[in-house]
This record gives C-alpha cells, sequence and structure tokens, in this order.
C-alpha cells in the first residue's frame, strides 16, 4: 500500500457545455485530515459527487489505496468505504436515530425486524461520536443541527468507511457545536481514519487539518501542508488574486432621504426588528444562518406574515400582505434559493426577465410582443447573460447566468428597493465581480440595496452599513470604520461589543 | 474576464432544426403517422364523410381538453369535466323542452348562458376548495364530480330526456363551407383560448404559476386567484362540451358523457403537456385530440372487437407517453 488513502487524477466533468472540472487532482494520505478549499462554484462539489458515485467523471482515474477503483453509483462508493456527510443532512426526520443508522441496513429475519440487534448495532456507532449526549429514541427532527449530524456520522462510520468527506460541516453550528463536531474529527483521526474537510471558514483549517488542496473555477491550484502556508496565501491561491481587487470601488452620493422604514417588526422567527434603509445604499445583513434575516425580508415584502411592527415606504405607512402589493410599492427581491423560488427554470430567459415587468409592456392584459421583446432584450444585453439567445431555457444556465436573470427580472420591474439574499451563492469570482460592479451602478442611480450575506469579506466589501443579527433579534449596526470580520462574528454569536 | 464556459451556438439554426427543436413536433409527427397508416389500412378513412365523422367527434373531447389543458398547466387535474357534461346536457334539454312546450323554436340564449355560467360556478367551487385548503386536485374534483353526478341522477332520475328546438337542431346539421357547426365551435375555442394562453398576462401566469408556484407568488403574481381561474375556464369548457354533446345526440343523457374525462386529460397528456405543470401547449393538445379521434375511428373502420379497442387505445397512450422527449 502507498501512503495515499485517495488518489483522485486527471478528474474532467462537464455538464451541458460547462465545464465544471477540468483536469483535477486530489490526493490525500491515510488518516490525515485534508482540507478541500476554494470559492463557490470552484468544483469542490462536483468532485465529492463524482467521488460518491452520484456523477460520473468524463475523464480520469479514482485510486484507493493505490489501487485502481471504479465508482458507478453511491452504493458502490459505500461498499469501497467511503462515505459523505452533505450540508443538507440525508436523515429522515420522523425516524428516531436508531432507524436512521439501521435505514438500508436493517437486521431482519424473514423481513421482520430484530429492534433488539439493531439497537445494540446502531448504539455501539452512536455512543462513539455522541457519548449519549441525546435520546436515541427521538424523532430527528427534533433534534438540533449538530445532534443529526452525530447521527450521520454514526451512520458513515457503520458503512465501516475508512474515508469520510465532510461538506461545510459546521455551517449552521453554534461555536460549542463546533468544538465538539472538532473533537470527533480528531478522534476519528486517531482511530486511522480519514477525512476530507470541504470549509469555507478558513480559520478552521488551520486548528483542524493536515493538508489543503484548493481548487479554483473547476481548476486544481495546489496541494500544500497547512503548516507552510497562512490564511493570506489560502485566499490569494483561491481567489488568483489579492483580495483587495475581489470588490469594484463605491461610487456613492450622500443622499439623506430615508426609503424604507421599520419599527419593532416581529415574527414567528424574528422580534422587534427596527432599522431605517436610506435611498442609494447598500446595507448589509450579516449573521449565520438560521438567525431570522431571510424571514424578516420575506415579512416585509409579505411573503410571510407580519405578528406585529410597521413598515414606511416612502414615509407612507403601508401594509404589504401579498408580494403583489410589495411590488407595487417598488420592491424587489432576488431570494437565496434561486432554483426553488427565484426561476422558472423550465422556462425560456425571456419570459423569466419578462415575469415581474408584464405590465409594463402589455395593453388591457394583452401583451405586446414587441415591446416585451426589446425590454427584454436590453437587460439580456446589460446583464451581459451568457447564453446563445433568450429563447434559452433556465436551467441550462450556470449559476452566475441565472443569477443574472434573477436580476434582470428585478431591475425590469423597475424596483426602488431590492432585497439580494446570498446574491453572489454558488457563483464563480468573475460572475460575483460583475453583480457587485451591477449594485454599485444600481445604488447610484437611487436604487436602495438590502443585501443578506453570511460571506464576512462580500459584507465588508459591498455594503457601506452592516446591521447583524443573532437568534432573531437585531444585535448591532456596524459603520464602514468598525467593519472586521471579528465585530461581525461577535455580534452574530450573541455577544456585546467592545 | 476569464473566458466564458457556455459557447456560443450557431446564431441562426436552421429552418430544419427549429422545427425539430419545437416542442410539438412529437404529437404531430405521430398525427401524420396515424393518418399515413390509417389510410393505408382503410379505404374508407380518408373520405370527406368519414372525415366529417372524426371531427365532429374530436370537437366535443376537444373543447374539453381546452380546458383540462389549462389545468394540467398550473399544476392540477380536474376529474369532474366529464360529470358537468352530463349536467349541463341533462338540464339544458330539459329547459329546452319548456320551450319547445310553449311553442318556441328560438336559442333561449338565456337558459345557454345560465348552464355555462353554472359550470363556471363548478369550477370555481374545485379551485376554491383546492386553493383556499391547499387540497390535493385530484381528490376534490373527484368529490365534486361524484357530488355533480349524484345530483344529475336525482334530478333525471337516471332517464334520459328532454327536446331540442328548432334552432338546436338546425345548429346540429348546420354546415358551413362543408364543415359542420361543432367543429366551427372547437376551432373558435381553439382560437380564444390559444390567445389567452399565449398573448395575455393571465396565460403567461398560468406558465409561471405551473413553472414555479413558489418563484411565481415572490414575483408578485397572485398564485391563488389565478388557479382558481383556471378551474373556473374548465368548468366552461366543460358546460360547452355539454351543450356539444347534447346537441349531437339531440338529447340530455345522464350518463351520455362517461370516459370523456379520462380521453381529455390522455389527449392534452399526448399531445406534449406535463402533468407536473408550466410545460405544454393548446397546439400540442390539438395533435393529441385528433390522434385519439381517429385511433377511434380506425379502430370501428377496419373492425377490431370493441373490447380490444380499449386495449389498444391504452396502449397507444402509454406509448405516447413513453417516446415523449425526457427532461433531464
Amino acid at each position: 500500500m502507498g501512503e495515499y488513502a485517495l488518489e483522485m487524477l486527471g478528474v474532467t466533468k462537464t455538464f451541458s457545455k460547462v465545464t465544471a472540472l477540468d483536469n483535477v487532482n486530489l490526493r490525500v494520505k491515510r488518516g490525515e485530515v485534508h482540507a478541500l478549499i476554494g470559492e463557490n462554484g470552484a468544483g469542490k462539489s462536483t468532485l465529492m459527487k463524482i467521488l460518491s458515485g452520484v456523477y460520473k467523471a468524463d475523464m480520469g482515474e479514482i485510486k484507493i489505496n493505490g489501487e485502481e477503483a471504479v465508482i458507478r453509483n453511491p452504493k458502490d462508493a459505500i461498499t469501497k468505504g467511503i462515505s459523505i456527510i452533505y450540508q443538507e443532512l440525508s436523515l429522515v426526520p420522523e425516524l428516531d436515530a436508531v432507524k436512521n443508522v439501521m435505514l438500508g441496513q436493517e437486521k431482519q429475519k424473514a423481513g421482520f425486524i430484530n429492534s433488539k440487534k439493531e439497537e445494540e448495532f446502531a448504539e455501539k456507532y452512536l455512543d462513539y461520536v455522541s457519548h449519549g449526549a441525546f435520546d436515541y429514541k427521538t424523532p430527528v427532527k427534533n433534534l438540533s443541527v449538530a445532534q443529526q449530524q452525530m447521527i450521520d456520522i454514526a451512520k458513515s462510520l457503520s458503512y465501516h468507511s475508512d474515508i469520510i468527506v465532510m461538506d461545510e460541516p459546521t455551517d449552521s453550528l453554534t461555536n460549542s457545536e463546533i468544538e465538539v463536531l472538532f473533537e470527533i474529527v480528531r478522534q476519528l483521526k486517531k482511530d486511522g481514519i480519514t477525512v476530507i474537510y470541504i470549509s469555507h471558514r478558513l480559520e478552521e483549517l488551520f486548528i483542524l487539518c493536515d493538508r489543503v488542496t484548493v481548487l479554483r473555477d473547476g481548476q486544481y491550484i495546489v496541494d500544500e501542508d497547512i503548516s507552510a502556508v497562512d490564511k493570506d496565501w489560502l485566499i490569494g491561491k483561491m481567489i488568483g488574486r489579492d483580495l483587495k481587487d475581489t470588490f469594484p470601488p463605491r461610487h456613492r452620493q450622500e443622499r439623506e432621504r430615508t426609503v424604507l422604514e421599520i419599527e419593532g417588526l416581529t415574527g414567528e422567527k424574528f422580534r422587534n426588528i427596527s432599522f431605517r434603509l436610506k435611498e442609494g445604499e447598500i446595507l448589509g445583513i450579516g449573521g449565520l444562518v438560521g438567525a431570522g434575516r431571510t424571514e424578516v425580508l420575506r415579512a416585509i415584502f409579505g411573503a410571510d406574515k407580519i405578528q406585529s411592527g410597521s413598515v414606511k415606504v416612502f414615509d407612507e405607512a403601508v401594509n404589504i400582505n401579498h408580494p403583489n402589493k410589495a411590488l407595487k410599492y417598488g420592491f424587489g427581491f432576488a431570494t437565496e434559493d434561486r432554483k426553488g423560488q427565484g426561476l422558472f427554470l423550465n422556462q425560456s430567459i425571456r419570459d423569466n426577465i419578462a415575469a415581474a415587468a408584464l405590465d409594463r409592456v402589455s395593453n388591457a392584459g394583452f401583451i405586446d410582443d414587441g415591446k416585451e421583446k426589446e425590454m427584454t432584450q436590453k437587460y439580456f444585453q446589460d446583464l451581459r447573460v451568457v447564453a446563445p439567445d433568450m429563447n434559452k431555457i433556465c436551467k441550462f444556465l450556470s449559476g452566475g447566468n441565472q443569477q443574472k436573470v434573477v436580476l434582470a427580472k428585478w431591475l425590469a420591474s423597475g424596483c426602488k428597493i431590492l432585497f439580494l439574499d446570498e446574491p453572489t451563492r454558488g457563483i464563480d469570482v468573475g460572475a460575483k465581480y460583475e453583480i457587485y460592479l451591477l449594485m454599485d451602478k444600481l445604488v447610484r442611480e437611487g436604487v436602495s440595496i438590502i443585501m443578506i450575506s453570511s460571506e464576512m469579506p462580500e459584507l465588508m466589501g459591498v455594503a457601506d452599513r452592516i446591521l447583524v443579527m443573532h437568534e432573531g433579534s437585531l444585535t448591532g449596526e456596524l459603520k464602514q470604520g468598525d467593519f472586521s470580520e471579528e465585530n461581525i462574528m461577535k455580534l452574530a454569536s450573541g455577544e456585546k461589543l467592545a | 474576464m476569464k473566458s466564458t464556459a457556455v459557447k456560443k451556438e450557431g446564431e441562426n439554426p436552421g429552418i430544419v432544426k427549429k422545427i425539430l427543436g419545437n416542442p410539438v413536433i412529437g404529437p404531430y409527427m405521430a398525427l401524420v403517422a396515424i393518418i399515413v397508416i390509417s389510410t393505408a389500412v382503410s379505404g374508407n378513412f380518408l373520405t370527406p364523410t368519414n372525415i366529417a365523422n372524426v371531427l365532429v367527434r374530436a370537437s366535443v373531447v376537444g373543447v374539453v381538453s381546452i380546458g383540462m389543458t389549462i389545468v394540467l398547466l398550473v399544476g392540477g387535474i380536474d376529474l369532474s369535466v366529464s360529470y358537468i357534461m352530463s349536467l349541463t346536457a341533462c338540464l339544458l334539454a330539459r329547459m329546452l323542452q319548456a320551450q319547445v312546450e310553449a311553442g318556441k323554436t328560438g336559442i333561449a340564449l338565456g337558459s345557454v348562458l345560465l348552464v355555462l355560467a353554472l359550470g363556471c360556478f363548478i369550477g370555481l367551487i374545485n379551485g376554491t376548495i383546492i386553493v383556499m385548503r391547499n387540497l390535493e386536485p385530484f381528490i376534490v374534483t373527484l368529490g365534486v364530480g361524484e357530488v355533480i353526478s349524484g345530483i344529475t341522477m336525482l334530478y333525471t332520475n337516471g332517464a334520459p330526456g328532454g327536446k331540442l328546438t328548432k334552432f338546436w337542431t338546425d345548429f346540429g346539421k348546420a354546415e358551413l363551407l362543408g364543415i359542420p357547426s361543432t367543429v366551427w365551435v372547437f376551432a373558435v375555442m381553439m382560437i380564444i383560448f390559444i390567445v389567452i394562453l399565449h398573448k395575455t398576462i393571465f396565460g403567461r401566469h398560468i406558465y409561471a404559476i405551473g413553472s414555479n408556484a413558489e418563484a411565481a407568488r415572490l414575483t408578485g403574481i397572485k398564485v391563488k386567484i389565478n388557479k382558481i381561474m383556471a378551474y373556473v375556464l374548465c368548468g366552461f369548457t366543460a358546460a360547452l362540451a355539454g351543450i356539444m354533446l347534447m346537441v349531437r345526440v339531440r338529447i340530455g343523457e345522464p350518463k351520455g358523457a362517461s370516459g370523456y374525462d379520462m380521453d381529455a386529460i390522455a389527449a392534452v397528456v399526448i399531445g406534449g403537456t406535463a402533468m407536473s405543470g408550466g410545460k405544454g401547449t393548446l397546439a400540442g393538445t390539438l395533435a393529441g385530440v385528433l390522434i385519439m379521434a381517429i385511433m377511434n375511428n380506425i379502430l370501428n373502420l377496419i373492425g377490431v372487437n370493441a373490447n380490444l379497442q380499449i386495449v389498444v387505445k391504452g396502449l397507444i397512450i402509454l406509448v405516447a407517453v413513453l417516446i415523449q422527449k425526457q427532461d433531464k
């Protein structure tokens, strides 16, 4: 046996003309914790989906313990000792921990389940990761994300996996939960299990990992011992240039007019939120996933119910109970979940761009074809959507181009207050820059933007002010002079600033 | 800027490619094939009388299929249409009989509008229950359909009845440019609804809702009202088809419309409309309707056993759906 537990060599994968991976290498030594990093869209997920048999590579080979391996489907991967813990955990919410671990490997006799044997078997692995920290008989939907994650890890171990991939495991965990997870990872390492650790939180890598592989735009950039590098070096490799060039310069005009005033807004997942949005500014909202940021914007937009509080638009008190009304007051909302909530995936670019602006190109309910085409063509070109023509169906576009279509839709609607929820998630670096430029152009034209982002550099690089939320409350506001990752993180975890 | 990943395709794809790329090409190719085969196996198929016969049959199912297409486009289904047809036919035939007995011969516009409004109203009930309680259209329309069916039977005692005024018996026999009147009704409805679906904001919203209801809502589209409207239109076309059926058989037949629901759904799906919503065209539905009508006709012409005909019809539906382009 060589020193590598896993080698993926020369892996190439294209999706309908889009190259997701181009000749990528990943070499992981046995028993190490190996970080796999890269910006969104760099190809980490695609590479891992090839490893787990979800996708088939166009070219390239996979070696496990030095021997060539063919992984045709997810089951193949499991039998070869590879399991992946996805961000969206793969548990059945209604079943308890034991039943989830046993799913697909039930202990049975003539079709009848032997519960006692199952419990014995599953508890062995559950105890290993959780040390009995929660009840194995509770339906997992009632457990915390961290506890569910433990069950997923136990499930992987029960398959006798030698290689465990963790995809952004700390994304939705609290600080103390992250500590527990790290302990589990160290324990796995001690017991000779190889861990591939995907994360965008670079600080974690220095605490936890031995080596790191960097991908950028679907290409293999470098692998290196983590002790030999520092954070700036990693960022440089990830984005391929200096950090300060990631964001375009701001062009702002001093405007004092308040366009949106929120007072004491309370809903199911947030309470007593108050803030003002000025004309032509970008207001950032930071915080952890699940802090209630999206819910606040949805409530203002009329997509969810408001329990109490008031909303004023251009000094007029309004009661927005349906997005239709929000549009009339000049709101636009590019949601985080583009595919699920933003796009009509099986419709053309043209139909998508026109969807919120049909009133502008029609007479008495009848659409004027020529006017519609002219309008959509304008935004199609302005936003430089990369596609052969506007009749292309949206599901065949890349994430960046899909986001441009969503933005084009809202620009076409002529909105004055634009909500952007994680506007650059899953978008490659080049397209990100274009979206930042567009935001800058919009605010110069007097549009006001609220941007939710989980990426702190993005908040600091783009926003004029940052509000931070923690568990449904606003914990603070940062002005440009006070911008720092430390300050945002402190507020996001509910601490006070000194 | 980094090189873009999407390669440019030829700016002007050839006309052939354009035709082959059109989503309704499949159903129309099948339609042509079926016409060619039918002409080959039976000398009686391509005669003016027979073609007129096929078209008349197709027209009634066709009108139901228009409404069904809209409902399928919003991701729903309507199983109450054949019951609406029966109720409409029985009710109108009896109202016309009263007119006949009063010595009148005219169109009886009031009664006609009344039953059309009734169809819309039943659609309104369907849509409102489905949308307001967020229930499965399948079971709601099935339930509403059963209720209507029962009411029709109570009202008629299960017996055919009624009588048409002279206007309507004449209308049934009337032709314009050699084409029967019911076919004209179908053609006009088709044109009106193609305009509604493809040229109006309402039509665009129907597609948007079927494609992604949540995205539609967040784009400011009033999803609930538009969905209810889809069922109202389906109720309307079902009622109109009921009138057409009544004109054809010249009586109100309480069980006369059975099977029209399934025929309409089959025709719509054969025409390329997705049962999941958001995808499909009325042009495709037209092809589906004609395919179904020709199938029925040719099997009769060559004297296939009636029970075997049902088997063949079922297989045709399965094959049509199986060969449809799969989306990845």
